[in-house]
C-alpha cells in the first residue's frame, strides 16, 4: 500500500475531511460512473454515489491496512447502488409486464414508470443510449460484473475479491451478461426496423 | 469443436486469455462458419461499445454536497475518537489516581483505626448505664465504618457518569460492625468497578416487614436491648418516639412510658431479630409480611435500559443535528428522557434499599408489675457520671495518641508508595516526550 495513501487513510480515520477528499479524488468519478450505469439516471447516481462515499468515510476506521483500499471502496459503492436499486424497484410493480427469465434473474421489460426512466443521458436512439438502456435491463448480478469489467476495465481477480466470489463465477456471469446484452441490442435493432416495440 | 463451444470460448478469446493453439482453432472455425462469424462480430461490437462509453463527469454540486455531509460525519467521528482518546493516557491517569487514592485511604484508615477504637469503647461505656441516650447511631455511615466514605453510595441517580469519573475502588461499606475496621479501610486497591450497573435485575427482590407489640416492665432497658441488638447486627434505628401516660397504681398516680421504634435490619437477620424481639417482653401481637417485587423491579429495570438506549441514540442524533432548531428539539427530548431515567433509577435504588433492610415496627408499652417495689435510683449516680466523663476524656487522649503513633508507623509504607507514583508519573512524561 502506497505510503501517501496510507497517510491519508490514517488522517481520515481521525475525521480529517480534507484528507479523505484527497483520498477519494480519483475514485469518486469512477464511483459515480458505476452508479450511473447501475441506476440509469444522474439524480439517483449522484445520491447513491454520495451515500456510498459517506459510508466509506464513516467506516474507514474499520478498514484494515493490509487490504486494498480501492477494492474496499468500490465494494461499498456496488453494494450501496444495488441496495438502492432494490429499494426503488420494490416500490414499483412490473406485474403488467411480462418478464423474461434467465438463470441469474429476470430481464426487465422496458420501463414505463416516470421515476425509473433514465433521463436522457445520451441522444435519443443513439447507439450509446441503446447500450445504456440495455445495461439497465440486465439482471443485477450480470449487470454489476459487466460494468466493472467491460466498462471500468477491472481485472477478474479484483472483481472476484470485491464481490467475494470465485473468479470462475465472475467469468461465467460476465459471459452471460455479454450474451444477454448482445441479444438485447440485436432485438432493439430488429425492433427499430418497423416492428412494434 | 461445436459451434456452441466456440461461442463460449469467444469471450476468452476477446479477453486475450487463450493459448495460441486455441486461438488458431477458433480463427479457423470462424473462417468456415458464418453463423459463428456473425456471433463473433456482434460480441466484438458490444464489447467495443461498452469500452467506448465515455466517462461521465461529476454533476455540478456533487463535491459540494458531499463535502457538507462529510463535515457532519467528521464531527461525529471526532466525538467518538475523543472519547477513546489515547487509552494509555486515561489508563495512566487512572493509575495515578488509583495510587493517590490508595495512599489517601491508607492514611485515613489508619486514622480511623485509632479513632474507631476510642469511639467504640466510648459507646460501650455509655450503653452499660441505664440512661436515656436517644440512639444517635441512626445514620448508617457512623457505625459501620470509621473511615469517612470517599465514595458514598450515590443514591442520587447519576449513575451513567458516577462510575466513570469516580475513583476505581470502593471500600466495602457493608462489613458487619464487629469486623475490625482494618480489613475494610486497608483493602488493597481494587480494579475499576466490575460492572457499570448498580442494579441487579436477576435477583429475587423481596421486602420483608414485621410488627411486634410488647409489654415490658422496664421501658428504657427494653428499648436499649432491642436497639443494641439491631445495631450489633448492622442495622439501625429509623425512627423512635417515646411518650408517657399516667396510671393509678396502689392509689398513686404513676408515670409510665410507652412508645415505638422503627428498626431497619439487614434482610438476612430479619427472622433472628423478630424471634428475639418476642423474648423481650410480653407479646401482645405480632405480624409479618413479605412483598415480592421481583417482577416490578425487572420491568422497571427494563424500562430503564430501554430509556438508556434511547438516550444513546438521541445523543447520536444530536451529533448529527445541523441547526439550532434541531438541537433544541433533541435537547428537549433528551432532557425528558433523562428525567425519566432518573425517576426509574430512584425507584430501583429505593427498592434496593427496602430489600436490603427489612423494617420492623416495635411498639413498647411499659406496665407496672404491681407486686414489685419502686426502684430507687442507683447509688452513686453522680460519682458514676463523673467517672464516665473522665473515661471519655481518657479515651479521646488515647485516641490521639494512637493516631500519632499509627501515622508515624505507617510512613515506611506510605512514603514508598508516593515515591513510586511520582516516579511513575515522570516515566509517563518521558514516554509522552518520546511519542
Amino acid at each position: 500500500m502506497p505510503d501517501a495513501e496510507h497517510e491519508l487513510i490514517l488522517k481520515s480515520q481521525q475525521g480529517d475531511v480534507a484528507a479523505f477528499e484527497a483520498l477519494i479524488k480519483q475514485h469518486q468519478v469512477v464511483a459515480y460512473n458505476v452508479a450511473l450505469r447501475i441506476l440509469g439516471n444522474q439524480e439517483d447516481a449522484k445520491d447513491a454515489a454520495q451515500e456510498a462515499l459517506i459510508k466509506v468515510f464513516k467506516n474507514i476506521s474499520k478498514f484494515k491496512a493490509e487490504a486494498q483500499f480501492s477494492t474496499w471502496l468500490y465494494r461499498i459503492v456496488v453494494n450501496t447502488c444495488n441496495d438502492y436499486l432494490r429499494k426503488e424497484r420494490s416500490r414499483q410493480h412490473f406485474s403488467l409486464d411480462q418478464e423474461m427469465e434467465t438463470s441469474d434473474g429476470t430481464l426487465k421489460r422496458e420501463v414505463a414508470d416516470d421515476r425509473m426512466a433514465p433521463e436522457k443521458v445520451y441522444e435519443a436512439n443513439s447507439l450509446r443510449e441503446k447500450v445504456h438502456l440495455a445495461i439497465q435491463r440486465l439482471p443485477e448480478q450480470q449487470r454489476t460484473v459487466v460494468i466493472l469489467r467491460d466498462i471500468e476495465g477491472m481485472s477478474y481477480e479484483v472483481i472476484a475479491s470485491m464481490l467475494d466470489l470465485p473468479v470462475g463465477t465472475v467469468k461465467s456471469r460476465i459471459n452471460r451478461g455479454r450474451d444477454a446484452l448482445k441479444q438485447l441490442l440485436i432485438d432493439s435493432r430488429v425492433n427499430a426496423y418497423g416492428l412494434s416495440g | 469443436m461445436t459451434c456452441d463451444q466456440i461461442q463460449e470460448k469467444m469471450h476468452d478469446y476477446l479477453d486475450g486469455d487463450l493459448s495460441s493453439e486455441m486461438r488458431a482453432q477458433i480463427e479457423a472455425h470462424l473462417d468456415d462458419c458464418p453463423a459463428c462469424k456473425e456471433a463473433y462480430s456482434d460480441l466484438k461490437e458490444v464489447l467495443q461499445l461498452l469500452k467506448e462509453l465515455p466517462i461521465e463527469p461529476l454533476p455540478e454540486n456533487f463535491e459540494a454536497t458531499l463535502h457538507e455531509a462529510l463535515e457532519r460525519e467528521s464531527k461525529a467521528i471526532r466525538q467518538t475518537v475523543q472519547n477513546k482518546v489515547s487509552p494509555l493516557r486515561q489508563r495512566f491517569k487512572k493509575w495515578q489516581r488509583g495510587l493517590s487514592y490508595a495512599a489517601a485511604v491508607f492514611l485515613v484508615g489508619v486514622v480511623g483505626l485509632s479513632g474507631m477504637d476510642g469511639f467504640s469503647s466510648l459507646l460501650q461505656n455509655q450503653s452499660k448505664m441505664s440512661d436515656e441516650a436517644t440512639v444517635e447511631m441512626a445514620s448508617d455511615s457512623g457505625v459501620r465504618s470509621g473511615a469517612p466514605e470517599l465514595m458514598a453510595k450515590s443514591e442520587d441517580v447519576n449513575f451513567s457518569e458516577s462510575l466513570s469519573a469516580v475513583a476505581p475502588e470502593e471500600a466495602p461499606v457493608d462489613a458487619p460492625v464487629d469486623t475490625p475496621i482494618v480489613s475494610t479501610a486497608l483493602a488493597p486497591v481494587e480494579a475499576p468497578a466490575k460492572s457499570d450497573d448498580p442494579f441487579t435485575p436477576q435477583e429475587i427482590k423481596r421486602i420483608y416487614s414485621g410488627q411486634v407489640s410488647l409489654e415490658v416492665t422496664a421501658y428504657d432497658q427494653a428499648l436499649n436491648r432491642v436497639t443494641k441488638q439491631v445495631t450489633d447486627l448492622g442495622g439501625y434505628v429509623e425512627n423512635q418516639q417515646t411518650g408517657t401516660y399516667n396510671q393509678i397504681i396502689g392509689g398513686k398516680d404513676v408515670l409510665l412510658h410507652e412508645g415505638f421504634v422503627v428498626l431497619r435490619v439487614p434482610a438476612e437477620h430479619f427472622n433472628t431479630v423478630m424471634t428475639s424481639l418476642a423474648g423481650q417482653g410480653k407479646v401482645l401481637n405480632t405480624s409479618q409480611q413479605t412483598s415480592d417485587i421481583t417482577a416490578e423491579y425487572r420491568d422497571t429495570y427494563q424500562e430503564l435500559k430501554n430509556l438508556q438506549v434511547r438516550e444513546a441514540s438521541l445523543r447520536e442524533i444530536m451529533a448529527k443535528a445541523a441547526n439550532v432548531t434541531e438541537i433544541i428539539e433533541v435537547e428537549r427530548e433528551l432532557s425528558r428522557v433523562r428525567q425519566e431515567i432518573n425517576a426509574y433509577g430512584s425507584q430501583l435504588a429505593g427498592w434496593d434499599r427496602m430489600v436490603a433492610h427489612s423494617t420492623i415496627h416495635v411498639n413498647i408499652r411499659e406496665v407496672r408489675d404491681t407486686t414489685s417495689a419502686v426502684n430507687p435510683p442507683q447509688a452513686g449516680l453522680f460519682a458514676r457520671a463523673r467517672e464516665a466523663f473522665v473515661k471519655t476524656v481518657n479515651a479521646i487522649i488515647e485516641g490521639f495518641d494512637r493516631l500519632f503513633v499509627a501515622t508515624v508507623g505507617a510512613m515506611p509504607i506510605v512514603l514508598p508508595l508516593l515515591l513510586v507514583s511520582v516516579l511513575g508519573w515522570f516515566a509517563y512524561k518521558r514516554f509522552l516526550k518520546r511519542k
